[in-house]
């Protein structure tokens, strides 16, 4: 599905040729695929247009790039509202930070794409580019299916378990949350200030090459190193993985032994094994208390079960328990920065393919701990099970998302 | 906290007695939004208003103001019966509801105007009062030109502008970003400590309560009663995580949740998509 040649601009160079190329797209895909909750082609058109008008050393690095934005990212004009009914009408003024840097830089905004409830709960009606039957993966549910369908080279996502890497993995795309901290989240629906990932779902590397170096230019100047040392980590969460989703491990690490790097394998320390889904959740049930804790109050009646529980729950946090929480984030980080030293572990992004949609949303426990850990972490899509995509999680240290994405880009197209 | 007001200053009591409201119309059944309730309310408190949506807090506001008769029951601001809009009864509203062909200056000066200020005077009032909530600069400003956040902001500069004697704030703060909400927080805190106005404030959240008022009060779900009536008493500026702030909040928390509960058991969790 992304075998297409996805480029930014249509044959004859205009931008407006590009949208209309998109625009009839998406309207033969989204009757199934439903990943926008917004597509506004007259805005597009004249955006397009306008782009179309700039003289050529005016044209930004991201000149007419389709850029498709989750609907926990403010874009002037478009209902943004969260994946929530209480924030169905939920218009902002004004463009989020990485909204308005990207289309400073000529990005069009394509659309606005489905969230699950707060980037949490309740899933959307997003199906699996790949098999409709399946599930996209969540919370980015929209932004990985619209890549993923090709409609789209690029697009925003946000992580605060495992949203980004989960749906970018299922739906075939490269996924990528940087260090945290990284991306200007302002515009951004909060969950948790401590671990919240602003980030982003792309066709292919050098797409998110372009975007990374506008929204976090400090992060993506890589030294001149050749490949960084691969570290092989074994899964250690209770959740099972896939003999395939190892297998495509394995493989990755062939290709990558093949182009001259050092293998190690490395094992997760016990205790953070044991304690890294209570941590997160302590941080992130505190979080989602203070951000929507109001809207629990003035709109429990369209919450799910779900959020709710995560209100009462962070509720009942002590600031004393919520301080312990992140001094053990912190304890995490500090650990695994050392682990992983210079090099960078790789890992299954997912248990497995996408599971069929009455089964969930898949699991997040491959995705969680780089998410507490703020740790840039980044998927590619190496390889297929059952025509389904498989993908490869590569980690690097705080700080040092350019060598993940070395290693990202050397397995691309080589599943 | 507690001081009384000082003599010279516009503030007054509120007297609510066994108000009621049931709405009736021919096309549906009547609603009973209020069951009869008693509250009073002396001069200066800083009352904040708790309940599940649908409870009656903003009817209850809407009587107070004078902008809906009462089905039963008498409310009274000092000594005077209320029975009309006053501007002395000053009310801010959700949505702003500031009139778009005036500027920013002459929509906060408009009340004064018709209590009879003159205009240089009126301009004066006008522009502290944008300054007190940060908007000074934008007085030449047309209303279209604001984002809702600031419209908000004008609105409620509007009616600190008039010098009520007492203030009405429905979820004021509620559409505005955190950052905004609460330099606007600070900023009511510092007038009402100034000038001691009644203040009833309608709040979805507990801890904006919590932090604001002397007196908390959380209503029952619709018809809507008076469930908790709670004296808030911590010393200003108060600490979001200290641990008596936290205890005022779960004994509000306490009393709402059994509330809420009731609210969604009726409607169902009201999701509309596939888990
Ligand atoms: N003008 C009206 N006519 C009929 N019913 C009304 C009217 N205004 C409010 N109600 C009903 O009265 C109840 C209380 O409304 P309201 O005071 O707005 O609640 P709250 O502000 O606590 O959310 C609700 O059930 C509402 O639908
Ligand atoms: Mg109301």
């Amino acid at each position: 599905m992304t075998d297409g040649g996805i480029t930014a601009i249509a044959a004859d160079g205009s931008c407006l040729a590009a949208v209309e190329d998109f625009l009839g797209r998406a309207g033969r895909a989204e009757p199934t695929l439903r990943a926008f909750t917004e597509i506004r082609p007259d805005r597009l058109r004249a955006d397009a247009h306008a782009l179309d008008a700039l003289p050529t050393p005016k044209r930004g690095p991201l000149h007419g790039i389709l850029l498709a934005v989750k609907e926990v990212f403010d874009v002037a004009g478009y209902v943004c509202g969260w994946g929530t009914p209480i924030h169905a009408g939920r218009q902002p003024s004004q463009d989020a930070a990485m909204v308005a840097k990207l289309r400073a830089a000529g990005a069009l905004v394509a659309g606005i794409t489905v969230s699950t409830e707060y980037a949490l709960s309740l899933a959307g009606p997003t199906t699996n580019p790949f098999d409709s039957t399946r599930t996209p993966g969540a919370s980015s549910q929209g932004s990985a299916a619209a890549v993923g369908a090709g409609l789209v080279p690029a697009a925003l996502g946000s992580q605060t378990i495992g949203s980004i890497i989960r749906p970018a993995a299922y739906c075939g795309c490269i996924g990528v949350k940087l260090s945290w901290g990284a991306i200007d989240a302002a515009g951004s629906m909060p969950l948790s200030d401590a671990i919240d990932h602003p980030g982003i779902i792309a066709a292919d590397p050098d797409i998110a090459a372009a975007i990374l170096k506008l929204l976090a230019p400090q992060l993506m100047t890589p030294p001149a190193v050749k490949l960084p040392n691969i570290l092989v980590l074994e899964p250690w969460h209770e959740a099972e993985t896939a003999p395939e989703a190892l297998a495509a491990v394995e493989r990755a690490t062939r290709v990558l032994a093949e182009a001259g790097t050092s293998i190690q394998r490395m094992r997760m320390p016990d205790w953070i094994a044991t304690k890294e889904e209570r941590v997160l959740d302590t941080i992130l049930a505190f979080g989602v208390a203070k951000h929507h804790g109001e809207d629990y109050v003035r709109s429990t009646a369209h919450m799910s079960d779900r959020l709710r529980d995560y209100v009462v729950r962070g509720r009942a946090v002590s600031q004393a328990a919520y301080d312990d929480a992140i001094n053990e984030q912190d304890r995490i980080r500090q650990t695994l920065n050392a682990e992983i030293g210079d090099g960078v572990a790789i890992m299954p992004p997912t248990t497995g393919i996408a599971p069929k949609l009455d089964a969930g949303t898949g699991s997040r426990a491959p995705q969680r701990l780089w998410t507490l850990a703020g740790l840039p972490a980044m998927t590619v899509p190496f390889g297929r099970h059952l025509g389904m995509p498989l993908g490869v999680q590569a980690v690097a240290r705080h700080g040092q998302d350019a060598r993940a994405l070395a290693v990202i880009g050397a397995l691309y197209g080589k599943g | 906290m507690s001081n009384a007001p000082e003599a010279d200053l516009n503030t007054k009591s509120i007297s609510i007695r066994n108000i009621g409201v049931t709405f009736k119309s021919e096309a549906s059944d009547a609603v009973e939004a209020l069951c009869p309730i008693d509250l009073e309310i002396p001069a200066g408190e800083f009352v904040a208003l708790v309940g599940p949506s649908g409870c009656g807090k903003s009817t209850l506001l809407n009587v107070l103001a004078g902008f809906i008769p009462p089905s039963v029951g008498t409310a009274l601001v000092g000594d005077d019966k209320i029975s009309k809009p006053d501007i002395d009864h000053g009310m801010v509203f959700q949505d702003y509801a500031l009139f778009p062909w005036l500027n920013v200056l002459d929509n906060v000066a408009f009340g004064l105007e018709r209590q009879g200020v003159g205009r240089d005077e009126r301009e004066a009032r006008a522009l502290e009062n944008l300054d007190l909530v940060g908007l000074k600069d934008f007085a030449g400003k047309r209303v279209h030109e604001l984002s809702g956040g600031m419209k908000q902001r004008v609105a409620i500069a509007r009616v600190f502008a008039t010098d009520p004697s007492i203030i009405l704030m429905d979820e004021p703060f509620g559409a505005l970003d955190a950052l905004t909400r609460r330099f606007l927080q600070h900023q009511l805190l510092a007038i009402w400590q100034r000038n001691r106005k009644t203040v009833v404030f309608v709040t979805h959240s507990v801890q904006e309560a919590v932090y604001l008022a002397s007196r908390a009060i959380v209503m029952t779900a619709r018809p809507g009663r008076i469930k908790l009536d709670q004296k808030i008493e911590l010393a200003h500026p108060r600490d979001f995580s200290a641990a008596d702030f936290r205890a005022y909040e779960k004994l509000i928390y306490d009393q709402l949740d059994e509330e809420l509960a009731k609210t969604f058991n009726l409607e169902g969790s009201g999701g509309t998509f596939r888990d």
